[in-house]
């Protein structure tokens, strides 16, 4: 392998210290399905286009098929799979599943990360405000009605909770 | 409403656990050590004779393990008429048609060799548009169509581009018309587009060199996909294997057979590995299958009191360069082609048509969206031509007790209130009330449009469901009815312990199907699911029961009639106080002294609708098992300056008998209602030559969060169906159906433009604004 | 996606001389324009120089009544920067038009100027503004307008050993503006036609993308309205008028160029109306 084509990179995956090699080309969603089993965040498009591959980056979400692994030296990352408590589930999977948020499931864990990232900077989102920060990942079962719905009722328990 | 302890609750579903949290495995998700990554090559041009394959180069490539075309893989397929080769045989037919494929170490390297295939073709005519196909001397997409096999309930015409006409007669149409007041003729048209499931099309497979397949794949239908397979690639039933993950998202875009046999095709040259191929969304677009365009030609004759007299409609569907499940398209569109009406003198006839676009196939609807669309805007137009309301034209045009339909049933109480539908949604949208004042570029309007539609399946569709006890007499409940998003996880969870009497936490659908070791089942498609198998779960419940019963009889010295079980215990009807608790019984009942009579209870429940072919020459029999009505409606907001549609108000009002789960119904409804609207406003396939120019996200939009409706509501309407498992009826497709008419109609109300083709885009909307302007000033 | 080489330079210099070195390089800024371009295989890069470690190329500044805005500063930072919000709205407006918000929170102001699209959507509101392109050596600067940094469809003024540092709006206090953003659905897709019109004193200045090679001035119709503090509508469709025929779109997957005219037509009348205190009112 040509020298430049692979790279170290250290960076934290759900609070874990990881460090691997990486082609430059590999995406930061392909890294982290295939070196790390982290399957939760989906390929829906490949393009930036439908959100179901939405992790956070530093705390932001971003859609993770357009970060370059290299990118993520450094960085931090949050997966669907790293928001659950130990012995429970987070407020917002909880009220996915309660709300009838989730059909076919696929859009789910892009939907959720948005959501979580979304809660954390605005605790109290107005309808509007929920519809504009999910309007990045695309769902084609429910018509977003109920994932609005179960995004409004996480918001309301989380509130509770700190409160 | 009865008194039901898991019927009509919004219980949770069980997977949405396992997708919430991301564990949930979906087709891209499954691998195995040493797997291979197929790509595939496909055609750039949409009609085309293929002159040179040549591979050589490809194989060469380091990691490429197997490389396959026709020549290697000269198999063919089809559900009802067997007109399309795994690859392009002679001649590519649409663009994106598969060419070759080729499986290599990684995605990289299969990318890499797909560049080295050099393929030579020499253009031919296309086929571009509906109108050009049916001309006279059009040149045939398949010239030797006769040749191909067939089911005999489809008719194909000779020396054209007709792969199926269905035709519908009902009494007597030239006289009907004779009797009529006044009489309509129109013409519409809507675009193909696709389905969009969130998830790409993807299989995994693996061909043992002892002759054995197994196929993993996002599909709607593991054992029809199993019979297709084997029926393409000449094996026993018995060596294939279909094993299906989680689905993400169908609508019919998954049912059948689709891109797995390119999986296959590369796994039968790999022998011994998995092969996984997994589209990318641009393939997803272009290379698995869409709902077809169509165009509509109707006349209607009225009696002066407002009565349909007589109607003519011929429906002519864009079924693309292969018949796919269009054939059957063009069959449940032909005998439901009047819609929800009781019309006297009918003469239907639908027909499939072959051009060079993209493959048609099964979409949510069915037909039914195309031929709603003809329907519900005309009677929108006669409406306001005859000066009547158009909510009440619809309410004296409609099925009730006692009508018969297109097919000649005859319509019961229990068949479903198509007239509290449209009360429901009018009152809703306060029909008929006054607007309030808004600037003069600004137009509101109110539109409904009603709908109907009964399952569309062959008359031996049938379903299976096993009930298996566990130890602590709980229970799995295991069925192939996928789960695609719609919720049968859930609602045949409830049923099943609705049955058992047992709550529901006591009861695990075990539903992700495995053709190894899961009941049969025909296919996941036409909202059939929980009416179908959920009577099959019944029957195996009551299987069960009986086989509990049977051993308790000995142990009790009595007889199984004398016996009841609940989710606790069997027990003597006459003295409750003598029963054995489940536990006890569902492996078998051991005596004091160690011996033990029974087994493990396993119950297996079946059922097969009461269906019949119909007449060749009049549509008219039983090929409708349960019909689902539904009315849809809308209030809009037009810039009449700028052509931009606002929806203000969607309400869909459905008779969908007992609601099995309110949530997960809603769920339907309000997807539905959102993709429908989507269908209306927004989407369309755009060719140009025969060739797509929108296959991406980029320029294939979807409503997103921020498009939604300013209110949408769902309103269920509740007359048990007779023959669903607790008076359950089908909803998954309906929602869909009426929404881009009961939109345009909203549209003229509010503008006075009727727009006859599909999608009302703000440009489209102009268009016709400044058409009726231009008009006027000519009037003048 | 073709493989290549990957530095993350930590100085300006450094950065520059690496893209003078190597002909295939390109500079990755939130890589939301390049990496679909890679992945379509539209392009293939030998080298990306990522140039997220240069911390100077971010951030939003007011020094002396001159707003600075750093190139890699990030869309979603424009967006929501309190400073913007309160003097140029309509700049964080468009900012919230641009993709989705996982996009910007990647994408940046730079590389949408850079990627030069007709339909970039700081486009309209930066040569509304007159905003100036700072260009940097990696030793010297040198200033262009944004109308003439942006020089056709995916073209723009940088020579091989520059790069685009940021941007310069020279007093930004004073403008009433507005933006406005055509699209097939409401957010998440890109321009049919954006539109940015600008009221300072009675000078006005009416920008639009989509509608030609590059966003575009309309000037005759800017100078018909200067002076004029309170135009009338009869004056306002008139300067409508003029935008819809100067413009110069053509027919794409987006929309016709009829549509787009009559949608210039009526957006320009109605935002300047909005601009100006008794004009536009219907
Ligand atoms: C889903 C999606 C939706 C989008 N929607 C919109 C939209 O609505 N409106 C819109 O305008 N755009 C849209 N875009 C395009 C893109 O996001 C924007 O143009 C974005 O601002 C580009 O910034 P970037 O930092 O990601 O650029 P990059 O992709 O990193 O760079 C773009 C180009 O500019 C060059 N470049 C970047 N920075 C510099 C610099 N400082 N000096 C010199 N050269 C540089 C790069 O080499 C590259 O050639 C969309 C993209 C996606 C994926
Ligand atoms: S896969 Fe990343 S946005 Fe679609
Ligand atoms: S639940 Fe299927 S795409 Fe959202």
């Amino acid at each position: 392998m040509k020298k430049g084509f692979v790279h170290e990179i250290n960076f934290t995956v759900n609070g874990i210290k990881r460090a691997l090699s990486v082609h430059s080309n590999e995406t930061l969603l392909k890294v982290l399905r295939e070196h790390y089993g982290l399957t939760g965040a989906k390929e829906g498009c490949g393009g930036g286009e439908c959100g179901a591959c939405t992790v956070l980056l530093n705390g932001s979400p971003v859609n993770s098929c357009l970060v370059l692994a290299v990118e993520a030296d450094n960085a931090h990352i949050l997966t669907i799979e790293g928001i659950a408590a130990k012995d429970s589930i987070h407020p917002i999977q909880q009220a996915f599943i309660e709300y009838g948020a989730v059909q076919c499931g696929f859009c789910t864990p892009g939907m959720i990360m948005t959501a979580y990232a979304l809660l954390q900077k605005n605790p109290d989102p107005d309808e509007a405000q929920i519809k504009r920060a999910l309007s990045g990942n695309l769902c084609r079962c429910t018509g977003y009605v109920q994932i609005i719905e179960a995004v409004k009722a996480a918001a309301k328990r989380m509130k509770g909770k700190r409160g | 409403m009865k008194n039901f302890k898991s019927i009509g609750k919004p219980s949770p579903r069980e997977d949405a656990y396992d997708k919430a949290t991301g564990n949930a495995k979906y087709i891209a998700d499954i691998d195995f050590p040493g797997m291979l990554y197929g790509k595939v090559l496909r055609s750039p041009h949409p009609h085309a004779v293929i002159k040179k394959i040549d591979t050589s180069k490809a194989e060469k490539l380091n990691g490429v393990v197997a490389v396959t075309h026709a020549a290697k893989c000269p198999y063919k397929m089809g559900l009802y008429l067997v007109d399309r080769p795994v690859f392009a045989t002679g001649k590519v037919r649409y663009m994106g048609e598969p060419v070759a494929a080729v499986a290599a170490v990684s995605e990289e390297i299969a990318e890499e060799a797909l560049k080295l295939v050099r393929v030579e073709y020499e253009e031919l005519p296309v086929v571009d548009n509906i109108e050009d196909a049916l001309r006279k001397k059009a040149p045939l997409v398949h010239p030797d169509l006769m040749n191909y096999e067939y089911l005999p309930i489809y008719y194909p015409k000779k020396d054209t581009n007709i792969f199926n006409h269905f035709k519908l007669r009902k009494g007597n149409i030239n006289k009907g018309f004779q009797k009529a007041y006044r009489v309509f003729e129109n013409e519409f048209y809507l675009p193909q587009i696709h389905h969009v499931p969130m998830e790409p099309h993807g299989a995994i497979a693996k061909w043992e060199r002892d002759g054995k397949l197994t196929v993993y794949s996002s599909c709607q239908s593991p054992f029809t996909l199993r019979n297709l397979i084997r029926y393409a690639f000449k094996l026993s039933h018995k060596d294939v294997r279909v094993i299906a993950p989680y689905v993400g998202g169908g609508f019919g875009g998954k049912a059948g057979i689709n891109m797995e046999p390119l999986a296959v095709a590369l796994a039968k040259e790999a022998k011994g590995k998995w092969v996984k191929l997994i589209f990318s969304r641009e393939e997803t677009f272009t290379g698995t299958v869409v709902r077809q365009a169509m165009k509509g030609k109707i006349k209607t004759g009225v009696s002066r009191k407002g009565r349909i007299v007589a109607e003519k409609i011929e429906l002519f569907f864009d079924g693309g360069a292969y018949a796919e499940y269009g054939t059957n398209v063009v069959r449940a569109a032909g005998y439901t082609i009047i819609g929800p009406y009781d019309i006297e003198n009918v003469q239907g006839d639908s027909y499939g048509v072959y051009t060079n676009h993209l493959v048609g196939g099964a979409f949510r609807g069915f037909g039914h969206g195309e031929l709603h669309w003809v329907v519900e805007s005309q009677m929108d137009i006669i409406a306001h031509a005859m000066k009547m309301d158009p909510a009440e034209f619809r309410r004296i045009n409609v099925l009730k007790p006692g009508s018969r339909n297109s097919m000649g049933q005859t319509i019961t109480e229990h068949t479903g209130n198509m007239t509290a539908c449209i009360d429901a949604v009018a009152e809703k949208l306060d029909w008929g009330k006054k607007r309030m004042k808004l600037p003069a570029h600004i137009k509101r309007g109110k539109g409904l449009a009603v709908l109907e539609k009964a399952p569309a399946m062959p008359a031996n569709a049938t379903s299976c469901a096993r009930v298996k006890f566990n130890e602590d007499a709980t229970v799995i409940v295991q069925f192939s009815g996928m789960e695609i998003g719609q919720g049968c996880i859930a609602a045949l969870s409830q049923i099943c312990a609705e049955r058992l009497k047992m709550d529901i936490t006591k009861v695990h659908a075990a539903g992700l199907p495995d053709t190894d070791f899961s009941p049969y089942e025909w296919q996941t498609v036409a909202s059939r699911i929980t009416w179908a198998v959920g009577n099959a779960v019944i029957n195996a419940v009551d299987d069960a029961h009986a086989k509990i019963k049977k051993v308790a009889a000995q142990v009790f010295g009595s007889v199984p009639e004398e016996l009841d079980v609940d989710g606790e215990k069997v027990f003597l009807k006459k003295d409750t106080k003598k029963f054995i608790p489940l536990p006890d019984i569902v492996l078998g009942y051991q005596y004091p002294d160690g011996h033990t009579i029974g087994g493990p209870v396993e119950g297996v429940g079946t059922f097969t609708p009461h269906l019949t072919n119909l007449d060749k020459n009049t549509g008219q029999g039983d090929a409708a098992a349960e019909w689902t009505f539904g009315c849809e409606g809308a209030e809009v907001e037009v810039n009449t300056e700028t052509g931009e549609l606002k929806v203000l108000d969607l309400i869909g009002a459905f008779d969908l008998g007992t609601v099995i789960n309110p949530l997960t119904a809603k769920g339907q409804i309000i997807g539905g209602m959102i993709q429908g609207l989507g269908s209306a406003v927004l989407e369309e396939l755009k060719y140009k030559d025969g060739k797509v120019r929108n296959a991406s996200f980029v320029d294939y939009k979807i409503l997103t969060a921020a498009d939604l409706p300013e209110k949408i509501t769902s309103i269920f309407i509740q007359t048990p169906d007779a023959k669903g498992p607790y008076g359950a009826r089908a909803v998954g497709e309906h929602p869909m159906i009426s929404v881009p008419a009961a939109i345009a109609n909203a549209v003229y109300d509010a503008v006075g433009v009727r727009i006859h083709s599909l999608p009302l885009t703000d440009e489209n909307i102009l268009r016709h604004l400044k058409a009726k302007k231009a008009d006027k000033g000519k009037k003048k | 996606m073709n493989n290549f080489n990957y530095e993350r330079p930590r100085s300006l210099r450094e950065a520059v001389s690496l893209r003078s070195r190597n002909a295939g390089a390109f500079y990755l800024a939130g890589g939301t324009d390049l990496i679909v371009q890679m992945r379509d295989d539209l392009l293939k890069p030998s080298l990306l120089i990522d140039l997220k470690a240069l911390k100077q190329l971010e951030g939003i500044d007011m020094k002396k009544d001159v707003l600075h805005i750093a190139a890699l500063t990030k869309v979603s930072a424009v967006e929501m920067d309190r400073t913007l919000l309160r003097t140029l709205p309509f700049l964080c407006d468009a900012a919230g038009f641009l993709g989705s918000p996982l996009t910007r929170n990647k994408a940046t102001i730079g590389g949408n100027i850079c990627n030069a699209s007709p339909a970039a959507e700081f486009g309209t509101p930066l040569i509304a503004l007159n905003a100036r392109a700072v260009i940097s050596d990696g030793e010297k600067t040198r200033v262009m307008a944004v109308e003439d940094f942006m020089t056709g469809v995916k073209k723009n003024a940088l020579k091989r050993g520059e790069l685009l540092s940021g941007f310069i709006i020279p007093d930004p206090k004073g403008h009433k503006g507005r933006f406005f953003k055509k699209s097939r659905i409401k957010l998440v897709d890109l321009a049919t036609v954006n539109i940015t019109v600008i009221k300072k004193g009675t000078e006005y200045r009416i920008a639009i993308g989509s509608c030609f090679i590059k966003p575009l001035r309309i000037r005759t119709a800017e100078e018909m309205l200067r002076g004029i503090k309170e135009p009338d509508a009869r004056l306002l469709g008139k300067a409508a008028r003029i935008c819809a025929e100067e413009i110069k779109p053509i027919d794409d997957l987006r929309g016709t160029a009829d549509f787009r005219r009559d949608i210039v037509f009526h957006y320009v009348k109605k935002l300047l109306g909005e601009l100006t205190a008794k004009g536009g009112q219907r």
